[in-house]
């Protein structure tokens, strides 16, 4: 029973999200081609699923570090980079999987570098990364040519990783690999321990810099798995002045929405829920001409902030529907 | 007495050694110069194509280039970016946005630098502020993209792509299109092809009712693209068409094709060249056109502002700054395309371009005293695929 009720909780957010949209857009003449509503048509699933793996795959990478008590600003920048790498190696040996895994190892060099910068540095974990995100912006105009990589996403043989069922394996990869270090590894223990008191955890023993090394590690990986995804839906520019923090926080909404949405179940799966969820949102407005204009932007603007601002006060509400279902009770005795 | 004659004898000589240099000097070639140029991108084929071809011509002109790239949104930001070519010591702009113009002309005109314009027809200058921009004495005129003012044909060329296509292709034409282009505030020609090509297509269609193609009507709601990859709903929204004439760059769309799994059964007719396109073009994949205008064009402005800084004019020099159309390379097949990829746009080799250093400076005024602007204006027009033979 308390399976089915999880499941039932987990899916409602989706479950609704199409509802509303699927009334909306019934009422929507523009949504209607040749008698038939578009929303409805086998094409969102392909949609929504393809965008929803690049969601939660660069949500997973900054939840992992958030998870651990640190806001890493570059990760965005970790996966341009190793986006543009990766293309081009890519494109040079024609082969999606060497992509793959030039990615993967690309990802965990390039974290490793933000890791050593934020432990032997002794910095604060803003200022580190802020400044690993300029050095690793600036590389973008420096690796093949300054010219980022345009052709990788067009190529339907090298994007395989960008479109289903491919973008299946690494979103796959990257959600078993969270599971994995947040729940069978100590160091995923221990920096639960270290995200809530970060100097009690250090006190009974728990060594920072090797918890810090190891997450990195794991949050490396991840993002060469966001970064094959990414170079395989776009195409990829330098960038320059924090832009790629731009590009992080465009993927941000999942986290914080997963989170409240995982409490039913579990993190990850909260994550990819609410990366669906959007994206539904997303696809319906595109049926009503809404997805181009800045029309989408407010919509999803107010969703989000509402969804926050109702998902913060859960407790409040819980306790004022208590009040009036015990005052209904009174005055029936 | 005697050593204030001789430190004047002294001076007098110096004077005059200098005087003689300096008229010598005259004769043995262009002053030494340098020009901004700011791209609307940093990176692409046509970008890298046009440095390249840039480099090319500095040791014959005795010119070197600054580079920096300008928004298409952002007006502070373009303003910026040719005060830092200002500062840069700069002689000569070349700009592809028409964007706070009379900010930056004014800017010019304090530090007595020109402007001129690449790959941009001003037409927001051209409707707004003529008198503001094309009378100032220091802009002197720009090169389109393509077609500009009364010289739009570009939709009727993609008609002729089109029937090109179909009679080629009997066993399977196209026999439904649908369209699509940028916004109308920032291209507002686009409206004039959609017009011109919708035109032609009925003529067509009712004069060969037996090889009709039909097309969906244009609609302002679904079929602009917001400088941004097109959504997946737009294959939902026309369904069952065999062909995108895409007015906008092709890069905008062709990726949503392959995404959504349509590049194996839409043909795209496409603006503009994105890098690979090569690739998937003709037998090969999806592009069946596409229509690129020359780097080559930049030695319109170019010549245009060195003439000015050397001081010297064509005799023909027309009084007010102009703005002209360019040919486009119309590529329609994969001979097309095999021609197109000698071209320094896809080689980015100088040598490969079509005009070498010597023929740009037998295009000055300064170089060649019986140049003229005609001849200039005149090379425009020759950039066709026919050219490249």
């Amino acid at each position: 029973m308390k399976i089915v009720k999880k499941v039932f909780l987990t899916l409602l957010f989706p479950a609704l999200m199409y509802l509303v949209m699927w009334l909306i857009t019934s009422s929507d003449p523009d949504c209607y081609i040749n008698g038939k509503n578009i929303f409805l048509s086998t094409d969102i699933i392909r949609t929504v699923l393809q965008n929803a793996c690049q969601s939660v795959c660069v949500a997973l990478a900054i939840w992992m570090q958030l998870k651990n008590g640190r806001f890493d600003f570059s990760i965005g920048a970790s996966m341009i980079l190793t986006a543009i790498i990766a293309g081009h190696i890519g494109t040079m040996t024609n082969s999606p999987i060497v992509a793959l895994l030039v990615a993967v190892v690309c990802g965990i060099v390039l974290c490793g570098i933000t890791s050593v910068v934020y432990m032997v540095g002794r910095l604060p974990i803003v200022i580190a990364t802020i400044g690993v995100t300029l050095l690793y912006e600036s590389l973008t105009y420096l690796v093949f040519g300054g010219g980022g990589i345009i052709s990788y996403y067009q190529n339907s043989h090298l994007s395989v990783f960008g479109h289903l069922p491919g973008v299946l394996l690494p979103t796959g990869l990257a959600m078993a690999l969270f599971l994995i270090f947040q729940n069978l590894t100590v160091s995923g223990r221990k920096g639960k321990i270290l995200a809530n008191n970060q100097s009690a955890g250090v006190n009974i023993g728990i060594y920072e810099q090797e918890n810090v090394s190891r997450t990195y590690l794991f949050s490396g990986i991840i993002v060469g798995l966001a970064a094959i995804i990414y170079v395989s839906q776009n195409q990829v520019m330098p960038q320059s002045q924090l832009s790629t923090a731009g590009v992080m926080f465009s993927y941000i909404v999942s986290v914080y929405m997963g989170m409240f949405i995982g409490l039913a179940s579990n993190n990850v799966i909260g994550i990819a829920i609410a990366a669906i969820g959007m994206e539904i949102l997303k696809y319906g407005l595109n049926c009503m001409n809404l997805g181009g204009s800045g029309w989408q932007q407010i919509i999803m603007g107010v969703f989000v902030m509402s969804f926050y601002a109702l998902s913060a006060q859960l407790d409040n509400i819980k306790a004022l529907c208590r009040k009036i279902f015990k005052k209904e009770a009174h005055a029936k005795a | 007495m005697k050593t204030s004659k001789r430190v004047i004898a002294l001076c007098l000589t110096l004077v005059l050694c200098l005087a003689l240099a300096a008229c010598g000097g005259k004769g043995d070639g262009p002053k030494k110069a340098t020009i901004g140029v700011g791209f609307f991108s940093a990176s692409g084929n046509a970008t890298v194509a046009t440095k390249e071809f840039l480099a090319g011509l500095e040791e014959k002109l005795n010119v070197t280039f600054q580079y920096t790239v300008l928004s298409q949104t952002d007006e502070a930001q373009n303003i910026s970016k040719v005060q830092e070519l200002i500062a840069a010591g700069c002689d000569g702009i070349i700009i592809t946005m028409d964007m706070g113009m009379d900010s930056i002309l004014a800017e010019c005109k304090a530090a007595d630098v020109y402007v001129a314009g690449f790959l941009c027809d001003f037409d927001s200058s051209y409707r707004n502020n003529y008198d503001g921009v094309f009378k100032h004495p220091n802009f002197l005129g720009s090169v389109a993209d393509g077609d500009c003012g009364e010289d739009v044909t570009r939709g009727y060329a993609f008609f002729d792509s089109l029937i090109e296509y179909n009679e080629k292709h009997t066993d399977a034409p196209i026999k439904h299109v649908s369209m699509c282009t940028f916004p109308s505030y920032a291209f507002p020609l686009q409206q004039t092809y959609v017009k011109q090509f919708t035109e032609k297509l009925d003529e067509y269609n009712t004069a060969n009712p037996d090889k009709a193609i039909e097309y969906d009507p244009y609609d302002t709601d679904t079929d602009v693209l917001q400088f941004r990859a097109m959504d997946s709903t737009y294959f939902s929204k026309h369904d069952g068409v065999d062909a995108i004439i895409s007015f906008c760059s092709g890069t905008m769309v062709y990726p949503s094709m392959v995404s959504a799994g349509k590049d194996k059964t839409i043909k795209l007719f496409a603006s503009g060249y994105g890098d690979g396109d090569n690739a998937v073009f003709g037998s090969k994949g999806a592009f069946q056109t596409e229509m690129v205008s020359g780097v080559e064009a930049i030695v319109y402005p170019l010549v245009l502002l060195l003439n000015k800084i050397n001081g010297v004019e064509f005799p023909d020099q027309p009084a007010e700054a102009e703005r002209h159309s360019c040919a486009s390379f119309i590529i329609n097949s994969d001979e097309d395309m095999a021609l197109f990829e000698k071209n320094i746009y896809l080689t980015a080799k100088a040598e490969d371009a079509l005009l070498s250093a010597d023929d740009v400076y037998n295009l000055t005024a300064f170089g060649n005293e019986n140049a003229t602007y005609a001849d200039l204006v005149a090379f425009l027009s020759h950039m066709t695929i026919d050219d490249l033979k």
